[in-house]
């Protein structure tokens, strides 16, 4: 892959995909608010592109890991194919950043509108209490979710990279401080994974019961 | 109590009758084959303690010290085995050379301005530079890695060799990028399972800390930040 081509994806995911999710978002969000219906937490994660957090979790490093691990049986036979037609895994590694900062803006937008229209909604009577309890979940998730991205290796490298800047002696210095808080959230990236993965999935199994889906 | 050791021996295996002590290594099975039973038995140590990786060698398939594998009282039959990656001298004694090739390639000496001998070194210079330099050259991270063991033709440098660079890249005064030629030597065909990371004796973490934020370094210039790059660039030119 050259880099024409790449600079062409992250064109069109960030000028062209992101805008056009955001703006669904924000129309969702009137409607609901013509509708009397509080706030774009009440459909929540359904109007996020679920797919986008797909990507990101397979080119995920550790997802990788995981799978290949234990679904390939190494180390003595891992996910790679043949010599001749393995050309290494910069495009996975590559795309994964894209993922990561689409989901990221995703996640920050809901998180934002979710904070500010939570405590309303949980309060409002047109809601029944698994439908909260649901809501509140999809809060969780999402700080969850967050936390797993913040502790991802693409973010650990960019603020080593912004402590290489750092001038020397420094004491309490913000790029040290920003380093120090992110090195514990990257070395509990798998627990974040796990969680955010089972959160989902528990998320769905109310979504089915609170009647959102199907 | 007697367990059975197989050592594969120039090609053939051969089983031994070796008594059990608790607390026994397998270096310990190994040395007393060599004085009671096969006199000829050819393997490497030196400290017998872990530090000078001398004693790497296949224990049951997984790449382990030797020095530091204990037999526990369950296992009866132990199979020992050189390290798979390279070429036999004798028995257990195998020809490393192919490493020190690869790293040959990689500039692995300091490559900094020397002024007058005295400079200030800062604890988060340390931290980093110091895992790094812990790496006893044991080469089992290097028979581990699968890629190595299996794709011989994509010719991957090797975590070892990996970690070899990134140790000269991050000392203080250090002012010559080994990414480049890194990426030359194939970083790309790690596909980041941890194998070397799970059996290193060392207790390095190659992958998080040396693998992964070089494969980040690799695509910064094609990503996001060399977008960037080249849009600055070009404003400069």
């Amino acid at each position: 892959m050259n880099r024409k081509f790449h600079k062409f994806i992250f064109i069109v995911l960030v000028f062209v995909v992101v805008p056009t999710m955001i703006a669904k978002i924000v129309i969702a969000h009137e409607e609901n608010e013509q509708e009397g219906i509080l706030n774009i937490a009440a459909e929540g994660f359904e109007q996020i592109h679920w797919i986008f957090f797909v990507l990101l979790i397979i080119t995920c490093y550790y997802f990788r890991y995981v799978a290949e691990r234990n679904i390939f049986n190494s180390p003595s036979a891992c996910a790679l194919q043949d010599s001749k037609t393995y050309k290494g895994d910069r495009l996975i590694y590559q795309f994964h950043r894209y993922f990561f900062w689409i989901s990221f803006v995703l996640i920050t937008v809901y998180l934002v509108a979710s904070a500010v229209t939570l405590p309303a909604l949980l309060s409002t009577t047109e809601l029944n209490i698994l439908q909260k309890t649901t809501k509140f979940l999809e809060f969780f998730v999402g700080i969850i979710f967050i936390l797993y991205l913040s502790g991802c290796y693409h973010i650990k490298y960019l603020f080593e990279r912004l402590l290489e800047k750092e001038p020397k002696p420094c004491r309490g210095c913000w790029r040290s401080t920003l380093y120090e808080k992110q090195s514990p959230l990257n070395d509990l990236h798998g627990y974040f994974f796990w969680i955010s993965v089972f959160g989902v999935i528990a998320l769905h199994i109310f979504f089915i019961f609170g009647g959102h889906v199907g | 109590m007697n367990i059975q050791i197989t050592v594969k021996r120039s090609g053939e295996e051969k089983t031994y009758s070796v008594p059990y002590a608790p607390r026994m290594r397998i270096l310990d099975s190994l040395l007393f084959i060599q004085e009671n039973l096969e006199p000829d038995l050819a393997f490497r140590w030196n400290c017998g303690e872990g530090v000078c990786g001398s004693c790497a060698g296949e224990v049951d398939g997984k790449p382990v010290l030797m020095c530091k594998a204990e037999i526990v009282e369950n296992m009866q039959n132990i199979r020992i085995e050189p390290l798979k990656v390279f070429p036999v001298i004798k028995d257990l004694v195998t020809n490393p050379s192919e490493v020190y090739e690869k790293l040959s390639r990689l500039k692995p000496y300091f490559t900094g301005k020397e002024g007058d001998g005295f400079f200030t070194i800062y604890e988060r210079e340390v931290r980093k530079s110091q895992e790094m330099r812990k790496c006893i050259d044991c080469f089992i991270c290097y028979d581990s890695c699968h890629v190595i063991r299996n794709h011989t033709k994509v010719g991957f440098t090797g975590p070892i060799n990996i970690v070899k660079a990134v140790a000269q890249d991050s000392h203080p005064q250090n002012n010559f990028s080994r990414t480049p030629l890194l990426e030359k030597e194939g970083v790309k065909f790690c596909n980041v399972t941890r194998c070397c990371t799970q059996n290193c004796p060392q207790n390095i973490k190659i992958t998080e800390n040396a693998i992964i934020p070089l494969k980040e370094k690799i695509i910064s210039d094609i990503g996001i930040i060399g977008i960037i790059k080249s849009f600055r660039s070009k404003k400069n030119e």
